[in-house]
């Protein structure tokens, strides 16, 4: 156990979040048994690894991709052609899909990681939009459905589950798995390499950083998660199209979810999932009948809120307000101090 | 330990660095002097492997590092500073020296106990865990140093490491510079502050317009009359009395 201390910056707060998240991702499924709960809590499970995936990128390495739905649909796609057309597993294709993103990531980095900021966004968002459109496209020259359905055959190695809870324990071991990594990489030398990147790219090369190979990590890893995901929702849903999975919503809700949780730690992703996918979906049942459209409405603006309140996400927002609270008893100590003297 | 051959940069059709050629031998402190655009910067970066060179070559112990990238000088042992500090803004002062000790060691406990070391010797020993944003344009200069240093350079490149100083901050960064050298650095200085780099240079290389003029001991490069007059026109008698600049 010495070496991990070695190699990994240990605190003492993690055995906290580590017994939360495993009571969360294990303990959660036994105990609700109302499917319409479930359906939210594999939701959740789900998209928290995703953003967490997306988050070693965007975050830890502040590289902001807006392209994300591509490795996504290209995970959903993958696994479900290998399955309907050659009967490969699903836990293969899922290692088959996240090599196929892999790759693409390797095309897309050539020419993204050349560019900056607002100009990478840019560059990923085409990405995604472009592998659509090819998707679409190519129908003239394949013979291939518009969307693709997954025969309902429940069985382990399928990865077809009769009971949601099944679902709700393969999504909370994705969660623990992505959250595993993205811890494992930001306490390590690799999350210092990938926040000195975010901060000063000079800085970081003058200091010995070879920056394309740590860019190329940390995009890496986050395409394999992601696609893997878009597996596991394809599996779940058991109905795929290119509309749905490589929808650009998946490029923004990965985003925004880090960005409300705390972007660049490791715990902002999964608390900023938690706290928006229900949200739109207490939203949408109490205006979705009334006003259609209306949630989407007060979800922005809520979210707007909450970015310009809390500008670092959750956990910044928790952090200043404890600096905060120390502050202000130390001060109050001055002042006594000062009154003590007059 | 530093040999640089013939360098020649161009940009376009302007010519930065024309066909200069230095050397550097272990041990020594170097000063790289010269007016405002005469090629300083741009040599320093085509060293530190920031720009290709057009034409030349340029050796670091025995092997050609030009062409190479700044990580990879970096790891040979030929580390660089910046003249306007570049901090990681998100990270205390111990994690951003530890970025440079990660280049020996992937371990944090080994890369933490340099990092605390060379903190220490920059005095920046009592800021260690405080944020970088935190810290004066002085001690930005070294953290800067710090961060160099800790990648266990053989030889260090400063760029201005005096500018925006006091007085009494560029004498405390003066020992700190003799201080390395003692310990067996070598250092090339790119630096404005005349006064400065003559207590401190065993050897003083003047630029202008791109060619180096002069490369010398200080007091003989001072008598230079190039030198001179690259700084400060030429001199009254001569029939022009032009006002070339206000460095010295």
């Amino acid at each position: 156990m010495n070496w991990l201390s070695d190699y990994f910056d240990i605190r003492r707060t993690d055995a906290i979040w580590t017994v939360l998240l495993l009571a969360m991702t294990l303990g959660l499924p036994l105990f609700i048994s109302n499917n319409y709960y479930l359906n939210v809590l594999v939701l959740v499970f789900l998209y928290a690894g995703m953003a967490s995936a997306w988050n070693i990128l965007g975050g830890m390495a502040g590289q902001f991709s807006l392209g994300h739905t591509a490795f996504f649909g290209t995970g959903a796609y993958t696994s479900t052609l290998l399955y309907n057309y050659l009967g490969v597993s699903p836990w293969l294709g899922l290692i088959a899909g996240g090599i196929v993103s892999m790759f693409f990531a390797v095309i897309i980095a050539y020419p993204a990681f050349r560019m900056r900021g607002v100009f990478f966004a840019m560059a990923t968002l085409a990405f995604g939009e472009a592998i659509r459109i090819l998707l679409i496209y190519s129908r003239k020259f394949v013979d291939m459905p518009y969307g693709l359905s997954i025969n309902w055959e429940p069985g382990f190695s399928r990865m077809i589950f009769e009971e949601r809870s099944s679902y709700a324990f393969l999504t909370g071991g994705f969660l623990l798995i992505v959250t595993l990594v993205a811890y494992g990489l930001s306490r390590s030398y690799i999350g210092t390499y990938l926040r000195a990147i975010r901060d000063s790219e000079e800085a970081a090369v003058a200091a010995g950083v070879p920056m394309r190979r740590y860019k190329m990590i940390a995009l890496l890893i986050s395409a394999f998660f992601t696609s893997a995901g878009g597996t596991i929702l394809a599996q779940y849903v058991l109905y795929i199209e290119p509309t749905s999975v490589f929808s650009i919503n998946y490029s923004i809700d990965l985003p925004l979810m880090s960005l409300i949780g705390g972007i660049g730690t490791v715990a902002g992703p999964i608390l900023g999932a938690v706290i928006a996918l229900p949200l739109r979906d207490v939203l949408l049942e109490l205006f979705g009948g009334a006003a259609a459209g209306m949630h989407l409405v007060i979800y922005g603006v809520l979210l707007m809120v909450i970015v310009i309140i809390l500008p670092d996400g959750l956990i910044g927002g928790v952090k200043s307000l404890l600096r905060r609270l120390q502050r202000g008893q130390t001060s109050g100590n001055r002042t006594t101090d000062k009154r003590g003297r007059k | 330990m530093l040999q640089i051959d013939n360098v020649t940069k161009r940009f376009g059709g302007l010519v930065a660095v024309d066909a200069v050629s230095l050397t550097v031998n272990e041990g020594e402190i170097i000063g790289l002097i010269g007016p405002n655009g005469a090629g300083k910067t741009t040599l320093y970066n085509v060293i530190a492997g920031t720009f290709p060179a057009t034409q030349g070559s340029i050796h670091f112990r025995g092997q050609r590092i030009d062409g190479k990238r700044a990580d990879e000088t970096c790891m040979l042992g030929l580390a660089r500073t910046f003249q306007i500090p570049q901090v990681f803004g998100s990270m205390t002062v111990g994690d951003s020296i530890m970025v440079g000790a990660f280049l020996r060691s992937r371990s944090r406990r080994v890369a933490r106990r340099r990092a605390e070391e060379v903190a220490e010797a920059v005095g920046l020993g009592h800021r260690f865990d405080l944020p970088t944003t935190s810290l004066t344009t002085a001690e930005r200069k070294r953290l800067e140093v710090a961060r160099t240093l800790a990648t266990d350079p053989g030889m260090i490149l400063l760029d201005e490491v005096m500018a925006g100083l006091n007085h009494t901050e560029v004498q405390l960064m003066l020992d700190l510079v003799s201080s390395l050298r003692d310990g067996g650095l070598t250092v090339l200085f790119v630096e404005h502050n005349l006064s400065a780099v003559m207590q401190i240079c065993d050897r003083i290389a003047v630029l202008d317009h791109g060619a180096k003029i002069a490369d010398g001991l200080p007091t003989e490069v001072m008598e230079n009359r190039e030198v001179i007059t690259a700084y400060l026109g030429a001199p009254a008698e001569d029939g022009e009395n032009q006002a070339g600049g206000d460095h010295a």
